[in-house]
């Protein structure tokens, strides 16, 4: 009764191996609007393998002139609103308040004394914190030491013009008069930035961008607020003095205050507030990119966008499927030297092994583990641990005649060898590029699976 | 430690190895590969449907022995984008030339666009293994060190780390006296061969324990 239910076991055991081949391998497929598609979720492909977007960036070599407002060490303070001139009421008021002058100038979008080397050097380093903030970034970038020029060469995902802005983005921050155009406070006084959010009572999201000034910031924030507050004339209408929060040139928010603020903190509402989730957490997320800018240094030099194209991967359709071919003939001749040496066990652990194989294909797609090359070759890595496994535990059967002990044995001996294997996974997996944190979590789902498919040698 | 013959000759032979590596990378860096140098891109519409491996072959006639690379622009397979370390005007016309007779189209040189891509500093590739790299190397070492408490710690350590650094100079020598392209492939592979060995060391390590273990019973 016992040698029955054993072979029982052993004929469901392959069955669901062979079951889990078949998905792992070549999908699950399902009809919809009279099309077939596989349901199992895609792979997620880095750069190398799902191809980049070649972004070109050159220094941008725009003038203007114009009328701004100047302090009285020549010191740039605004540009002076679009409808104003000098004479203008509000703009000679806000300039003797301030003690500015008024001053028509040629404005250059890069200092031909900013354009040297080290603030090439400087810009590609803060280019590359900024890039380094996402999780599982990737990205190359590349400088020219002369012009200056930058490629930048990132995932072609929904996110290129939002790293495309990453490059563009000087990152100043500051708060203008709306009506004159002069600065009042900008991120020279600025502590910090962050994104809050806040759920009203019938459950909508309100994402802010939160602004924390300095000493002195405090102190002219809470002049500007009292200033620049909620005001109407004798009819009712809306007369207030509004501020604009720019970044760059960019108004993120047209703004006056409600009440005087003395703690120094300003919490600027971005977008309108929502009920849907995925849009406020998407929204956050921008938040934070922005608060993650403007908290880095300014970039020295201003670069525009020139070109843009789509390179495919080198690994084409072609290269792929002679690869799965080659590995294919592999994983075929080393079972069957398996099958060959020890017979029914080793027909059962060459099952287990491609199994084991097609298993991690789809715990890959819904793990959503990055397939780059470098975790491809730590799959190769796990795939030959797994073997090794395989043969260490059938010559230990054929020693010893007892599955338990053959199977503590061999684990005991291999994972006191992969120790080391086993600490990188864990430490790479909490890496932020993506090169690397690849390679841990291919590592580590390897080692679980392999762990959870030697268990089953044991039924 | 007395080492046989032969054995000299093969730690000379990896001295003077090593020695030539350093000379090499001295008098003339590293060579590294085509992606990560400076190199000329063009990128060619030919307006109809190709073959890449078409595209690769004309680029194989036009540009000889120098390395090239040829990726499809965009996936409508009729533009690509062809990699070479440098480019003159005469393969700029034999490669226009070859694609209209290949392909009955009648493409100029205004039709392809040529860019000069600047290299990718090796220092930025390897920066994001090095934080992860240290810390295992730390935690490992400290995992040796209890684990092998009753032998010498320092020792072991030691001639692991000998071993690793001895095998990796070994390997980057021959990179370098072969003049074989440094990729990031290569890097990975380097420190795939550095695990395997300490792997294989610490099982060697183990099985001496479970021996001197068995002993003593």
């Amino acid at each position: 009764m016992e040698k029955v239910l054993k072979i029982v076991k052993v004929i469901a055991i392959t069955i669901i191996m062979l079951l889990i081949i078949a998905i792992g391998f070549f999908g699950v497929y399902a009809k919809y609007n009279g099309v077939w598609n596989n349901i199992l979720p895609e792979y997620n492909l880095g750069m190398e393998l799902a191809g980049y977007r070649e972004l070109h960036f050159e220094l941008d070599s725009s003038e203007e002139t114009k009328d701004i407002f100047v302090d009285e060490n020549g010191n740039y303070k605004g540009d002076v609103a679009t409808g104003k001139e000098e004479g203008d009421t509000s703009t000679e008021e806000i300039a003797t308040e301030k003690n500015y002058k008024i001053e028509n100038r040629t404005i250059a979008a890069n200092d031909s004394d900013k354009i040297n080397i080290e603030n090439f050097e400087k810009t590609q380093k803060i280019i590359q914190k900024r890039l380094e903030k996402y999780d599982s970034y990737e990205y190359n970038l590349r400088q020219d030491s002369v012009t200056g020029k930058i490629i930048l060469e990132i995932l072609d995902d929904e996110d290129v013009d939002l790293n495309a802005s990453i490059v563009t983005t000087i990152g100043k921050l500051s708060l203008v008069d709306t009506e004159t155009g002069v600065i009042l406070l900008d991120d020279s006084n600025l502590y910090k930035a962050s994104p809050f959010s806040n759920t009203s009572e019938n459950g909508e999201y309100q994402v802010y961008l939160g602004l924390e000034f300095d000493q002195t910031g405090k102190q002219i924030l809470k002049e500007i607020t009292e200033k620049y507050t909620k005001v109407t004339d004798k009819d009712g209408n809306d007369i207030s003095k509004n501020i604009d929060v720019r970044l760059d040139n960019q108004t993120i928010i047209s703004t006056h205050f409600q009440d005087t603020i003395s703690s120094g903190t300003i919490h600027v509402p971005i977008g309108a507030s929502t009920t849907d989730y995925s849009e406020y957490l998407e929204l956050l997320n921008n938040v934070k990119e922005v608060s993650d800018i403007i908290n880095e240094e300014n970039m020295p030099l201003q670069y525009k966008v020139t070109e843009q194209a789509k390179i495919q991967s080198i690994i084409t359709e072609n290269v792929r499927n002679n690869i799965i071919i080659v590995c294919a003939i592999l994983i075929l001749v080393i079972s069957l030297y398996i099958i060959i040496r020890y017979k029914l066990e080793g027909l059962r652990q060459a099952i287990l092994n491609i199994g084991y194989l097609a298993s991690l294909t789809i715990l890959f797609r819904y793990t959503n583990v990055a397939i780059t090359f470098n975790s491809l070759i730590a799959l190769v890595g796990v795939v030959v641990v797994n073997y090794i496994f395989a043969i260490r535990f059938l010559n230990e059967l054929k020693k010893v005649n007892n599955r338990k002990i053959a199977l503590k044995t061999t684990l005991k001996g291999l994972y006191l060898a992969i120790v080391p294997v086993v600490i990188i996974a864990v430490i790479f997996t909490f890496m932020s590029a993506l090169v690397i944190n690849s390679v841990g979590m291919t590592l580590f789902w390897g080692l679980l699976l392999q762990l959870l498919f030697s268990l089953i040698t044991l039924i | 430690m007395k080492l046989s013959g032969s054995k000299k000759i093969l730690l000379l032979g990896i001295i003077l190895l090593i020695i030539a590596g350093i000379v090499v990378v001295a008098l003339k860096g590293v060579k590294v590969s085509l992606i990560l140098q400076q190199h000329e891109e063009i990128n060619i519409y030919i307006g109809k449907p190709t073959n890449l491996k078409d595209m690769k072959d004309i680029c194989k006639e036009v540009f000889g022995n120098k390395q090239v690379i040829v990726n499809d622009l965009d996936v409508f397979k009729d533009a690509y984008s062809i990699s070479v370390e440098s480019v003159t005007n005469e393969e700029k016309d034999e490669l226009i030339n070859k694609v209209n007779e290949k392909y009955g189209v009648e493409i100029t040189l205004e039709d392809i666009s040529e860019k000069t891509i600047s290299n990718i500093r090796v220092r930025d590739i390897i920066r994001p293994y090095i934080k992860p790299v240290l810390i295992s190397a730390i935690l490992i070492a400290v995992y040796m060190i209890i684990r092998f408490r009753k032998e010498n710690a320092l020792k072991l350590l030691g001639k692991i780390a000998g071993i690793i650094l001895l095998t990796e100079a070994v390997i980057f020598s021959v990179i370098a006296v072969l003049r074989i392209p440094l990729s990031a492939i290569m890097i990975n592979i380097m420190a795939v061969i550095a695990v395997v060995e300490l792997c294989t060391y610490i099982y060697k390590l183990e099985s001496k324990t479970v021996i001197k273990a068995e002993k003593y019973k």
